[in-house]
């Protein structure tokens, strides 16, 4: 379970943001919508561990993040949370099946190639496994990009605004991969985004 | 996939901006690398083929040519000096050897020299086939000779006039016939290039010469004693020898010049008074080399600086290379960071990417000098029968290679304080 309390961060301009408790259980997906600049990118950055907050606590079952060192937040990260970007970011220097390769060897886990296959599969793209990341349309990219998120299995699964840039047809396509996804891997769904596409995906929305 | 395998993906990436840092380095590690092993091995051999000779006589004319003509045969001699008037040096007391040395005639370019058993003892030289020369014609040959020219143990051959003309020039070969009595082992001495033969090979050779190829002789000095130079009433007065050295048959050969060793340093004080109004000189090896190597040096700290530029900016290229790439994969480093790296691993990455370069730059410079040096060795070798080692090292080498690596390090280093201390939600917000 994810819970949070008094969770706030405070701006460089003094401005402190506190946003209102949140409690989501183990694979269950959550909308958390609001317009821009209400701070959505910041609460899931704080919620994956990326930016540190102010105030309050962030509890993943027993572990408070807020109160581990650097490196074993990084160990967390690795080990417990997948994120997907607007936009699709690669390491451009790798191929396809190398930047699937990335999460696993970062979180030192098995390098299985095979699970990228199958994963690969799935999105139909297995023909590109060897191509550079540079060779895929924006599509497919972002497809990958989800499928990075969720090759070291993580518990959380978190989204940020994955389908804004994107077209009706593309947005349902990265909408029912990611419920798929999450839902085989028994991962909870956490889309910040303020797509009102993805509304009859998840039904449990939390407004900022 | 590991941190050094996408450290070397990366930089085949970037592989223009990597190119240019590599080829700076290759080119300056390669141009200090070629200049310490150059001087290194110069030094060895200047030094070794000095070997205690402390003094050189022979003819009037550039001591350091007379030097360069007679221990590293590597110049023409300054001209001829009669063995009789040498005698006021050779004899006196305060030398303890004198090695004569008379040239004139060559086979295939490689020089042959009429001397006699000391020269090949001072070098210490030890025959690997055969004898030393014991009479006229015999030839005793160094290693790279015998190397170069193929002659064997027994063979013969016909010198030609001159010291380094080409051979075949039938007008100018003499038709007496050397005979090879004995090849001698590589000694890393100027012996080794050497075809070595008794005094008296040369000066018959020279007597069949016609009159122009041979200076005059004149008959009424025959066997007469050397004319002892006036020496002014003096302290100097008691160094003068008490007799005049008694006329031998060969006082009017000639030789090009003697090898000295002296036996007291007062030698060198002396000795130079005593030939002031001749037509002879002596000249100081250690001397000549060090004022020559002084001037060589000029030029080597020149190309020496040259060079650490050329490496300096390598290592500027290095940081502002990592610097922009960083920069532009700021995103790529956070992402990682989000994925789990830690701190620790991003800079480890990007020490990886900056110590390949370097090192990629260390071996092709490396590779580069000795295949600069091969260059040079093969063109000194066709002018001079000089040859440098290409498979030598120096513990400078060792020094310059550890060097470039901190260079190297330190090159990346704010790359990767800028890796390590960056921020990963600011980053990917783009803020």
């Amino acid at each position: 379970m994810l819970k949070t309390n008094q969770l706030g961060y405070q701006y460089p301009n003094n401005k402190l943001l506190v946003f209102p408790d949140i409690e989501i259980l183990d694979s269950s997906n959550c909308l958390i919508l609001g317009e821009s600049g209400c701070g959505k990118t910041t609460l899931l950055h704080l919620l994956a561990g990326l930016r540190t907050p102010t105030q309050g606590n962030i509890w993943y079952n027993d572990t408070d993040i807020t109160a581990l060192a650097n490196h074993q937040k990084d160990d967390f990260r690795g080990k417990n949370i997948g994120v997907v970007f607007q936009s699709s970011a690669f390491i451009q220097s790798l191929s396809v099946l190398e930047n699937l390769m990335m999460p696993l060897f970062l979180s030192h886990q098995v390098q299985d190639e095979n699970k990228a296959l199958q994963l690969l599969k799935k999105v139909n793209l297995e023909h590109k496994i060897r191509k550079p990341i540079s060779a895929l349309s924006v599509g497919e990219q972002q497809r990958v990009s989800i499928l990075r998120a969720i090759m070291h299995q993580p518990k959380w699964l978190f989204a940020d605004e994955p389908t804004s840039a994107l077209d009706n047809t593309n947005a349902t396509r990265v909408i029912d991969l990611m419920i798929e996804v999450a839902a085989e891997n028994k991962s909870s769904l956490i889309v910040v985004t303020h797509d009102h596409r993805w509304n009859n995906a998840i039904s449990h929305t939390i407004q900022l | 996939m590991n941190i050094l395998k996408l450290a070397i993906k990366n930089i085949r990436h970037q592989w223009l901006d990597s190119a240019l840092s590599i080829l700076l380095l290759a080119f300056g590690v390669g141009a200090i690398s070629m200049l310490l092993l150059v001087e290194k091995q110069t030094t060895e051999q200047f030094n070794k083929n000095i070997k205690d000779i402390d003094m050189v006589l022979g003819a009037k004319g550039s001591p350091l040519q007379l030097i360069l003509a007679n221990v590293y045969h590597v110049d023409a001699p300054t001209g001829n000096i009669r063995v009789g008037d040498a005698k006021i040096i050779t004899k006196n007391p305060t030398i303890e050897t004198a090695i004569p040395l008379a040239y004139g005639d060559n086979y295939q370019q490689w020089r042959i020299v009429g001397t006699d058993a000391n020269y090949a003892l001072h070098y210490e030289m030890v025959l690997n086939q055969g004898q030393a020369f014991s009479k006229e014609y015999d030839a005793t040959i160094g290693a790279e000779v015998a190397q170069a020219t193929g002659l064997k143990l027994g063979d013969t051959f016909l010198s030609t006039h001159g010291l380094d003309k080409e051979q075949g020039d039938e007008e100018h070969a003499h038709h007496h016939e050397y005979t090879v009595v004995g090849i001698y082992e590589k000694s890393g001495t100027v012996i080794d290039k050497l075809i070595l033969t008794p005094l008296e090979t040369i000066w018959h050779a020279h007597e069949e010469e016609p009159a122009e190829n041979v200076v005059a002789q004149e008959p009424d000095t025959t066997l007469q004693p050397a004319p002892i130079p006036a020496i002014k009433k003096g302290p100097m007065m008691m160094l003068r020898p008490a007799h005049a050295p008694k006329a031998e048959p060969n006082d009017n050969k000639e030789v090009t010049a003697y090898l000295l060793k002296k036996r007291t340093p007062m030698a060198q004080i002396i000795l130079p008074n005593l030939i002031k109004d001749s037509k002879m000189q002596l000249a100081l090896p250690a001397i000549e080399i060090n004022r020559l190597s002084q001037n060589f040096g000029l030029g080597m700290d020149t190309v020496q600086a040259i060079a650490i530029v050329i490496m300096a900016l390598s290592f500027v290229s290095i940081f502002v290379s990592l610097y922009n790439s960083i920069k532009k994969r700021k995103f790529e480093l956070a992402l990682m960071r989000t994925m789990g790296a830690s701190k620790w691993k991003v800079v480890k990455l990007i020490q990886f990417e900056g110590l390949i370069i370097t090192s990629l730059g260390i071996l092709i410079g490396l590779a580069l000098s000795r295949v600069g040096l091969s260059i040079l060795s093969h063109q000194l070798n066709n002018s001079f029968h000089y040859q440098f080692q290409i498979n030598d090292g120096s513990v400078q080498e060792v020094a310059l290679v550890v060097i470039t690596f901190i260079g190297g390090i330190l090159a990346c280093a704010i790359p990767a304080y800028q890796a390590y201390k960056l921020d990963i939600s600011k980053t990917l917000s783009n803020e």
